[in-house]
């Protein structure tokens, strides 16, 4: 019995979107950390030189970001001290559409984790307030437990992400 | 309700009653062991408890390799390692725990560690990344009613440098066997009674009212409320009382195949932090804690809470209690057991009483939003809230 093809265009079109929607997390995060003051201090409680990776067990993505310095980059192939791996691309595509939140998926014991557990907590709270500002707050309703108060409109985090590219 | 979805693991053989301990080789040798390493702590050892369980090896072909007694209260990265070589040294094939939580976690550290084949625990730090290794054959025997950790995927060790509690967490953290013999708690004084009962409490609460809340962990959760509803405040009245004793072991239980598989919330995250920055006794710390932090989260469980007054207060009250007001009367009856525990073996009610520093409080409330357990808890809580939690229970 070989793999469906309808299964490989569903995971290969979710590899896809997931893939974009990190990448604009990323920026998102970036953004953030110089105009949110709540992202801010949550970072800046990260060691030096700390790198966070989401990925998942049945694909190659990949998905690192490191504080250096004092500033956010985007890395690759380098060794993470938090590892979030979802154990399918079909879950990390519930959560990266936003259907899913963080907590909940931690509940439903979807994905493996690979570092200390705090800081976990602190990335999860950096990821949900990030998603309080990139997703309308019709969605952030259904999937955190309480929607951020944001400090700077959308439409202007989303210009400086755009600017910032 | 079904959740969307949910896992629910317990393989652990559960052997409970008069003569369980006699059973323990039997069982040790269909796993394969020929060797145990026991763990225990001092005072286990003084009063005797220790040794009943050495003679229920008598003539049953388990050599005992070795007993390490000098286990603190906090389980500790240091004296993990520590028994670790002991094991290899011994060439022990098997473990067996007598003890409360600590002693218990240390077991699964040791176990950890041997089974993983590491030099250095931190690198198994996380949440179901561990594989299932080198099975050692693993026999947990609680000393109190309260923690669960007999049952549970669960391992908080504390880490000295950093003075935090680290939680491991993975279905191979597991006992293969857990042994609940009255003998094992009948000397238990009536004070730690009470608070490891207050866990157990808690445990159950927590997981019914998180995230991960499922039908299975439901079950074992209202059932050990109903057994600590009958057996909690007799069995602090008289502690002689051994089929109250096996009871409440037995909802020690229960409370924890519930809470490993639907994780606790914010009562523990506080109180994990208290302990660590406060060093307040777990049992205790709950029991404070807990009508404080069902208050804060009162808004977003109340359905929750309210199902539960059903088997924490019984029928006659759930009955006879208008719905609305169902989830205020649960936490009413828990302020209640407190207060009557309290009268009768001093059970503490609030953190002024465990001189917990006010200027501590931030400190703590920081852990406490760094804790796991938090992240199941419906409600979010920032170190404001938690601050607010801790100023009402001071
Ligand atoms: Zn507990």
């Amino acid at each position: 019995m070989k793999v469906s093809l309808d299964k490989k265009i569903s995971k290969s079109f979710k590899i896809l979107v997931s893939k974009v929607v990190l990448f604009f997390l990323c920026r998102g995060i970036i953004t953030l950390f110089k105009n949110d003051s709540k992202i801010k201090q949550e970072i800046e409680s990260w060691e030096d030189n700390f790198i966070i990776q989401i990925t998942t067990e049945d694909t190659a993505i990949n998905w690192q970001i490191q504080k250096r310095q004092g500033k956010l980059y985007r890395v690759k192939e380098s060794k993470p001290n938090l590892s979030i791996s979802f154990k399918s691309v079909d879950i990390l595509f519930k959560l990266v559409t936003g259907r899913l939140g963080v907590s909940k998926a931690y509940a439903e014991h979807r994905f493996l984790l690979k570092g200390e557990i705090k800081d976990a907590m602190s990335f999860v709270r950096v990821i949900d307030r990030t998603e309080g500002y990139l997703f309308p707050s019709i969605m952030t309703k259904r999937i955190l437990k309480e929607v951020p108060k944001r400090e700077k409109p959308m439409l202007e985090i989303y210009g400086r992400l755009l600017l910032n590219m | 309700m079904i959740p969307n979805y949910y896992e629910f693991s317990n393989t652990t053989k559960i052997l409970s009653g008069e003569y369980a301990l006699e059973n323990i080789p039997v069982e040790l040798k269909a796993l394969g062991a020929k060797k145990a390493l026991v763990l225990c702590d001092e005072t286990l050892k003084k009063i005797g408890t220790m040794q009943i369980v050495l003679d229920a090896f008598l003539g049953k072909g388990i050599e005992i390799g070795e007993t390490y007694t000098e286990i603190p209260p906090d389980s500790s990265i240091e004296v993990i390692e520590k028994i670790v070589q002991i094991y290899l040294d011994k060439e022990c094939d098997s473990i067996i725990a007598i003890g409360g939580g600590s002693v218990i976690d240390t077991a699964k550290g040791v176990r950890m560690m041997i089974s993983q084949n590491v030099k250095n625990i931190m690198e198994l730090a996380g949440c179901e990344m561990i594989s299932y290794g080198k099975h050692i054959p693993f026999v947990a025997i609680p000393t109190t009613a309260g923690t669960g950790s007999e049952v549970t995927l669960v391992a908080v060790i504390l880490n000295k440098c950093q003075n935090i509690k680290m939680e491991f967490i993975s279905y191979y953290l597991l006992p293969d066997i857990a042994v609940l013999d009255p003998r094992m708690t009948i000397s238990l004084p009536a004070k730690i009674t009470a608070a490891t009962g207050m866990d157990a409490l808690c445990h159950a609460i927590e997981s019914y009212t998180c995230l991960q809340k499922n039908p299975l962990s439901d079950s074992y959760a209202t059932a050990a409320i109903n057994l600590i509803r009958e057996n909690l405040i007799e069995v602090c009245k008289n502690g002689n009382d051994k089929k109250r004793r096996l009871a409440m072991a037995n909802a020690s239980l229960m409370a924890g195949v519930a809470f490993s598989n639907s994780m606790v919330g914010i009562i523990h995250a506080i109180g994990h932090a208290l302990g660590g920055v406060s060093r307040v006794p777990h049992g205790e710390a709950m029991a404070i804690l807990m009508p404080y932090c069902m208050e804060y989260n009162l808004d977003k469980m109340g359905e929750l809470y309210a199902e539960l007054l059903l088997p924490l207060a019984g029928e006659e009250v759930y009955a006879s209690t208008p719905k609305a007001e169902r989830a205020k009367k649960t936490i009413e009856t828990i302020r209640n057991m407190q207060q009557e525990l309290n009268k009768l073996t001093g059970l503490p009610l609030t953190l002024s009483e465990k001189q917990v520093k006010k200027e501590d409080f931030e400190k703590i409330a920081k852990t406490a939003t760094n804790d796991g357990a938090l992240i199941v808890n419906p409600k979010n809580a920032e170190v404001k809230d938690i601050i607010e939690i801790l100023n009402r229970a001071y």
